[in-house]
This record gives structure tokens, C-alpha cells and sequence, in this order.
């Protein structure tokens, strides 16, 4: 089956996902994106850093497929993040709406819930530099895989 | 009394009693026996039935007939009670909170040792509802001095008094032990300067760039170029500490980091990305200190010595060639939010426990309740494990084929969802009444004992009391709920409900877990197996990680694979964890069989086989918040209803099982599909080296497959 056409939003999440039109930080930190999901009554239900890739599906146009970041542990002999797969594994946004609003992206989920694609701040944003330091001790096999986010684990 | 004690109005009631709905009034906790007691002393007691209450209990007890005949009670206080509810029962077993009853007719048998290295370890049914789902795991760690057998299980909340109770806190009786371990670490030159961290931030800063095409051959960013100037310096400087005449490890280093520096200079010269950046590691040995309680030669009123610290997280090793898990009985992860008691239990034996109250919204959310008995080296332990449950005033006694069958229903109402049918609730409600009058009689009738008895002793007498009416009334429970079961699913009672094939309970052993089925599914399973037509349960996985995970022989759940030394066990704040729909389930996704061709992935081709366990629930996509209906923060739509599941097209549709899935006995894959020949022939002469022939009927050379 041929993958469909991504739709115009998709271009904007990879921009926000990689920190493509942003600066490095002055404290040396590369750009990315956070996720906030609310209830339709604003309720938070979700806050993470998201991984720098993400895939639009083979069979839904709509759905997405990202990585939401938890927080990493750390190895005791280098004191270098760690990051578990079962944890750090892929994450679907089934998308009925979409808006940018002010440097940001405004998905309105299938479910009603509102998400929020935003620059990774505050611990997001020390969440995706542990990522960006963990994957350079992977093999590039793996890291190719992660970015297809075809797998569940 | 310890510092964190909630002594007010606690229940020792052990027996698999559900909640009482709205409107049943409460066990008396000890301290109300105790009242109760001393009032004995001076006045007879006789059988009450609260207000009301009586005739629901006689309309109950009169509901058919059932399998086990009911209790048949005279509730009246002035008669002479000849139909006496204790004597009704037949054979009952008395249990105490110190001795483990007569195994005798134990649902699971406790091994004394679980086959040493056996990740998974092996499930054992606890009798009462002190712990979640009445399981603990027994887990033999191997040891190069012999196995140490560690039980795992989670006290449920409303039993954490009762544990919380057993203990003698100190905040300030910890004493260090020293221990010699081996390590694995960088060297102080390299820490000192900063070196590694330098050159992780300088690759990341060309990958970064490489990757949004604003580093190209000869224009390299100023902040990239910042970054790598500032690696030369830190490797420059390292240079310059060693001097000369250096040992080897550290000229090992001073390469390893010339060289890695390098490449990332090439990288960027080239606009490619770094391929990879690590740490130079060195063995060495290091003498870590841990703190234990300081023994206490005679804690107030018997408790045990107890003190709080810095939650942690048991930190086995596995095999990644055999599978099998090692531990220390040391080393565990530290930098776990919350904070744990460490408990000495005497005789060599300990526990480790994290409660939910007293750290609540700090302790990790998955780790709440987790509770760890850890016995001295050697075999033979799993029994005096259970054992000492009761040390920490928890049944500590196998469960029974009656207490079995409570479960058994309990998890039916859950999962077909009767918990709101009329019937159902009143019947717990009458079982607990049931409970109570049988606890009363035994009052009546042992009032005379408590004379003498100082509080210790009364509370004690209390608690024996209240263990063995829950013994006692539990057949007579079973059989109440058993008809009203029967009656909300459109069965005329419990006898004909008890008779279908799809009523069995008995729980079957999941590698180190049990399930329960449902009896909806299996008394229609064809209907069920035509709606599922075409569909597959699959879960789809990275290369390479099909062999590690069949080396196990479970897809198991993250808390599960860290006990068995799998996963770090880390990172599950409490919301990522809570977001997550849980660290204590794995999740399949259904998807047309044409879906489920391509490796590596596993495949249920008769999703049938899974549907018929209680324990699932599932969205037919993903939601970000809780989607577990029995979590307090669960917010959404999801269901339990095999129909529904069946319906469910959404690729990104979750199907989440408890505690995980044993891939090589009954509820094995239909279809194991590598990525390549190379990983399927791997797989197979492991699985052949395991003496695994066959899963889920079918040989291996049928399931496991290849592209």
C-alpha cells in the first residue's frame, strides 16, 4: 500500500520536532518540540518532550506517529542518560483539526482532546537532550529504526 | 506505635471481600474489637444483624441452590442459635496472623525454592485481599553463593495500616555496611575535564545541524564551531594533567577520546553526522556502603525495626545468553523518586516496602504499594517467605479453592462489568454481613478467653478472631455471590452458572503470573471466534529484540521486566507513568491478519485465545491519559468488551494485558516473524536448546518464521 499524502500541518510538526528555524540555546541546548495534551475542558492530561521524528501512517492520513521523551535514568559509570523503549515507545495522534498558532501547532484529536506541539522547555527540554546524548551510543541500525517508528518495542 | 501508624479505625479483615457498596457500615477495625472485647467481659454478646439488614441476608441465603450449600443462619438474638453459622461450615480452617494454615488444599503451591534464575519466577496465590490480585511472585535470584529467593508483591491501600502497624520506625537507626564491588567507570582525568561530555555536546551540535542542512561542507555554524573548539581544549587539557610515563588505562583513554574527537571532526568537515560517541570505561573496584536498620534488641510492643530511606528499586543482571536473572542482594537503583521502609525481620530475613500514603503524589506511582521479603542465601525459603507475610500483619497463608472461586468472580465482575447490576452489589453487601455475624459468634462463644488479656494480647485475640470468621464465612460468600453472578448474566443460579464449560475457577499460570478466564467468552466462544474473523492481535518490536525477549519466554510489563532485570525501571515518573496506561500492562494492537505480514513482530492469528483472560481492557486509539478503568486518573473511553475490541480499526489501537504474556506455553503466538532467516534459525535452535518444541500446540518451525 502507498503511503498517502502528508497533509500541509506535517510539514510544520517536523520543523518544531528537529528545531529547524531556531537558534541553539544560550546555554548550549538544541531546539525541539513538547507535547500538552488537555481534556476539552483544559484539563492537562499529558506534557512530554518528543523525539526529533515522526510519521504520518500507512494507512491513515490523519494519524501521526511521534515519540514522547519520559525521564531518562542514568548510568552510574558515566552518569549518561538511559533511555527505556518500553517507556520512550511510539505514540499515535489521530488528528481531526489542525492549526498554527502563534509558532505552535494545535491538533484537535479524533477524541476531542486538544494537543499542543510546542518548543521543548524547562525539563522537556533537558528530557530531549538526554535523547539527542543517548542515541549517539546506539547503533546506527537501531537509531534508523527508531526514526521509521514502525516498531511497538 | 511508628511515626507514620494510621491506627484509627483499621480492618484486619483478610478475607476476598470486595468493598461494601453505599450503605454498609463498617468492620469494626482492632481497636473497635478490642472495645467490643472488654465489653464482652461484662456483657453477652449476641448475634446482630444491622438494622434492615436481615431479611436482604435471609432473601440472599435463599436465592436457589448452590454448589456449596449456604450458611443457613438463625439471626434471631434470643433464640438458642441452633443453627450455628460456625458449625455450618464445614471444615473450617483456622487461620492466625503468626502460622500459616494447613496447605492442604492450597490453590497454588508455595515451592520452597522457584527454579533458581528463572526470570519470571513463579506466582503464588495469597489467601485475603492484602495483596493486588492475591499474588506474590517468588523469585529465585541466582548468586554465585547459592540462590536468594526474594517475594514480590504490592500491598493493596487498604492493608497498609495493617503493615504500617507491624513497624517500629526510626528515622535515625541506620547503620553502614561496607561492601566491595566492581565497577565499571570513567576515569577522575576524564571526569575532571570534562571530556566526554564535551564531545557529546560537539557531535550533537553537528548532527543537529547536519540534519536541518545548515552545516555544509565548509560552513560550519558558529555554535557548532563554538563546541568543538571547546572539545579540543578539554581533550588538550586532559593531555597535559597525565604528563608522561601514564599507566596503560589511562593511555587507553587519552586514544579512545583522540579518536572519537577526530571522527567528529571529519564529520563535520564532511556535513555528515557523527555516528557515535561513548564513554572510555574502566574496571575498578570500589567499596560502596549501604545503610540497614541498627537491630533493635526489644522494639516496643513487639514491632519490627523499620527505617525510612531513599526509595530503590531491586537491580538484578540477566543473562542475555541464558536468560536467567542474578542478583547481589545489594545493588539496586537509586535516584527513584519517593521514599521506602527497610525492614529487619529477623533470622537473616528482611523487606523493603513503599507505601502509598505516606509519600503520597512523591513515591513513583508503579512503585506504590510494591513490597520486597527478601530471604537469607540458600534454598528452601519460598514457604517461610509467605510466612513471614504475617510479620508484617499480612495473611500470610495460601489461598484456598474457595478464596480461588471469590477471585475467580470477582475478576468476572470486573471484566463483564456487573459491579452495578442490583444483584451483585447487594451480595456483597450480604457477604459481609455473612462475615460479620460468624465473627460475632466466635466472640460470643471465646468472650471468656480475652479475661487477663493486656492490650497486646487483646489485640492479637482480636485479629485471630477476625482472620478465622473470614475463613469461616467464606464458603457461604462464595455461593451468595456465585448466584447473584449468575442471575445478572441471565443464568436461573449459581448451580447452572457452575455447570457451563466456560466456568472454571481455576487460574492458570502465565509464566510468573496467573490469569483468570471469563466464563462469557468461554461459553461462546465460537461467536466470539466469528467476530474476530480476519483480525490479529500483533505487537510489533525492533531488530533484534525478538531473540532477547524469547530467551525470557514473556512479553512482559516494564514493572515485570525490572523485577526480572530487564529494564532499568526507571524514568516512570509518576506521569509519565499514570499517561502511559500503565507500566503494569504490555499492549497488542488488532489489526486485519493482511496487516501483520512483516517482521519482526509477533502474531496471535486466533486473538480468542487472549480475549478470554479477565484482565484486559483496550481503545481503539491511542489516548493520551489514563485509559485503564481501574485507575483514579482514568478519564476515557475504553472497554473491556471483547465485542467492542473486536470492532476496533484504528491503527493505533491498544489492547493492554496485566502484568504481561507467556509466549512459549498456551497463550503463545500463532506467528513469531523475524526480520531475517539468519534471526529465525537463531531462534529456533535456542528455542530447541530450551527444550521448546512446540507453542501453543504448533512446532516451532510453524511459528517461528522469517520474511
Amino acid at each position: 500500500m502507498t503511503t498517502p499524502p502528508a497533509p500541509s500541518w506535517h510539514r510544520t510538526l517536523a520543523d518544531l520536532l528537529t528545531g529547524k528555524h531556531v537558534e541553539e540555546l544560550p546555554d548550549g541546548s538544541l531546539p525541539g518540540a513538547q507535547i500538552v495534551v488537555t481534556d476539552a475542558d483544559g484539563t492537562e492530561r499529558f506534557r512530554a518532550a518528543l523525539a526529533r521524528h515522526s510519521r504520518i501512517d500507512t494507512h491513515d492520513a490523519n494519524l501521526v506517529w511521534i515519540r514522547p521523551l519520559p525521564e531518562p535514568d542514568h548510568d552510574p559509570a558515566t552518569n549518561a542518560p538511559v533511555f527505556d523503549l518500553d517507556l520512550a515507545r511510539r505514540r499515535a495522534l489521530t488528528v481531526a483539526a489542525a492549526h498554527v498558532r502563534g509558532g505552535e501547532l494545535e491538533l484537535t484529536l479524533t477524541n476531542s482532546q486538544i494537543t499542543r506541539i510546542q518548543p521543548a522547555r524547562g525539563n522537556q527540554l533537558g528530557h530531549l537532550q538526554d535523547w539527542d546524548t543517548w542515541l549517539l551510543g546506539l547503533p546506527s541500525r537501531l537509531r534508523a529504526e527508531l526514526d521509521e517508528l514502525d516498531a511497538d518495542r | 506505635m511508628g511515626t507514620n501508624s494510621k491506627t484509627n479505625h483499621q480492618s484486619y479483615a483478610v478475607a476476598p471481600t470486595a468493598a461494601p457498596a453505599g450503605g454498609a457500615y463498617q468492620v469494626p477495625g482492632a481497636e473497635d474489637l478490642e472495645q467490643l472485647v472488654l465489653a464482652m467481659l461484662d456483657k453477652p454478646l449476641g448475634v446482630e444483624v444491622p438494622p434492615g439488614d436481615s431479611a436482604a441476608v435471609d432473601e440472599h441465603l435463599a436465592v436457589g441452590p448452590s454448589v456449596e450449600a449456604p450458611l443457613v443462619l438463625d439471626t434471631d438474638p434470643d433464640g438458642d442459635n441452633s443453627a450455628d453459622p460456625i458449625a455450618a461450615v464445614e471444615d473450617p480452617a483456622p487461620a492466625t496472623i503468626a502460622a500459616v494454615s494447613e496447605p492442604v488444599e492450597a490453590l497454588t503451591p508455595v515451592p520452597d525454592t522457584p527454579e533458581p534464575g528463572l526470570a519470571t519466577g513463579q506466582p503464588v496465590l495469597v489467601g485475603g485481599e492484602d495483596l493486588v490480585s492475591s499474588t506474590a511472585t517468588l523469585i529465585s535470584y541466582l548468586d554465585p553463593q547459592g540462590p536468594r529467593t526474594v517475594l514480590h508483591a504490592v500491598v493493596t491501600p487498604d492493608s497498609e495500616d495493617k503493615l504500617m502497624d507491624a513497624l517500629h520506625l526510626s528515622d535515625t537507626k541506620m547503620i553502614p555496611v561496607e561492601s566491595e564491588q566492581l565497577v565499571h567507570k570513567r576515569l577522575a582525568l576524564d571526569t575532571d575535564h570534562g571530556v566526554f561530555d564535551a564531545l557529546v555536546s560537539a557531535a550533537k551540535s553537528v548532527n543537529h545541524h547536519v540534519n536541518n542542512k545548515n552545516l555544509t561542507e565548509g560552513k560550519v555554524p558558529d555554535t557548532t564551531a563554538a563546541k568543538l573548539s571547546k572539545a579540543h581544549a578539554a581533550v588538550e587539557a586532559m593531555v597535559t594533567a597525565a604528563g608522561t610515563g601514564i599507566p596503560s588505562t589511562t593511555q587507553e583513554m587519552l586514544a579512545h577520546y583522540q579518536q572519537q574527537l577526530a571522527a567528529i571532526d571529519a564529520a563535520a568537515a564532511a556535513a555528515k553526522p557523527v555516528e557515535f560517541v561513548t564513554a572510555s570505561l574502566h574496571e575498578a573496584t570500589e567499596t560502596v556502603t549501604h545503610y540497614i536498620p541498627a537491630p533493635a534488641d526489644t522494639p516496643p510492643d513487639g514491632r519490627l525495626p523499620a527505617a525510612q530511606r531513599d526509595a530503590t528499586r531491586i537491580k538484578p543482571t540477566i543473562d542475555p545468553t541464558t536468560g536467567q536473572t542474578s542478583w547481589d542482594g545489594i545493588t539496586r537503583h537509586s535516584q527513584i523518586h519517593g521514599k521506602e521502609y527497610v525492614i529487619d525481620l529477623g533470622d537473616g530475613y528482611s523487606a523493603v516496602y513503599r507505601p502509598h500514603n505516606a509519600t503520597k503524589g512523591k513515591t513513583e506511582f508503579s512503585l506504590r504499594g510494591r513490597l520486597e521479603l527478601i530471604a537469607p542465601l540458600g534454598e528452601g525459603h519460598g514457604p517461610e517467605l509467605v510466612r513471614r507475610l504475617g510479620d508484617l500483619h499480612l495473611t500470610n497463608r495460601p489461598m484456598t479453592h474457595a478464596e480461588g472461586e471469590w477471585t475467580y468472580l470477582t475478576a468476572n465482575i470486573t471484566a463483564q462489568d456487573l459491579s452495578g447490576k442490583p444483584e451483585v452489589a447487594q451480595a456483597v453487601v450480604v457477604g459481609q454481613h455473612l462475615e460479620d455475624m460468624v465473627r460475632q459468634e466466635l466472640f460470643h462463644e471465646r468472650a471468656h478467653q480475652a479475661v487477663g488479656m493486656n492490650s497486646d494480647q487483646l489485640r492479637v485475640f482480636a485479629k485471630s478472631i477476625q482472620l478465622e470468621a473470614a475463613t469461616r464465612a467464606l464458603p457461604a460468600k462464595v455461593g451468595v455471590l456465585r448466584d447473584a453472578v449468575a442471575t445478572a448474566t441471565g443464568h436461573t443460579n449459581g448451580i447452572e452458572l457452575a455447570a457451563t464449560p466456560g466456568y472454571d475457577p481455576t487460574p492458570r499460570t502465565s509464566a510468573g503470573w496467573l490469569t483468570w478466564s471469563r466464563f462469557d467468552v468461554g461459553n461462546q466462544l465460537p461467536k466470539l471466534t466469528q467476530k474476530l474473523q480476519g483480525k490479529a492481535l500483533t505487537h510489533t518490536l525492533h531488530g533484534g529484540s525478538l531473540a532477547k525477549m524469547l530467551r525470557t519466554g514473556v512479553l512482559a510489563s516494564t514493572e515485570r521486566r525490572t523485577l526480572m532485570g530487564i529494564a532499568s525501571g526507571v524514568g516512570m515518573s509518576e506521569s509519565a507513568d499514570k499517561n502511559s496506561g500503565g507500566a503494569k500492562s504490555v499492549f497488542l494492537r488488532i489489526r486485519p491478519v493482511a496487516e501483520t505480514a512483516s517482521g519482526p513482530r509477533l502474531v496471535w492469528d486466533h486473538p480468542e485465545r487472549l480475549l478470554a483472560r479477565a484482565d484486559y481492557y483496550g481503545a481503539n486509539s491511542d489516548t493520551f491519559g489514563a485509559i485503564n478503568p481501574a485507575d483514579h486518573h482514568y478519564t476515557t473511553k475504553s472497554t473491556r468488551d471483547p465485542y467492542k475490541i473486536a470492532t476496533f480499526t484504528n491503527p493505533s489501537n491498544e489492547i493492554m494485558f496485566a502484568d504481561g504474556i507467556d509466549l512459549l506455553g498456551p497463550e503463545g503466538p500463532s506467528r513469531i516473524i523475524c526480520a531475517h532467516a539468519g534471526e529465525r534459525d537463531e531462534i529456533r535452535a535456542m528455542l530447541t536448546a530450551k527444550g521448546v518444541n512446540t507453542i501453543a500446540g504448533k512446532p516451532i518451525h510453524d511459528v517461528v518464521i522469517s520474511n
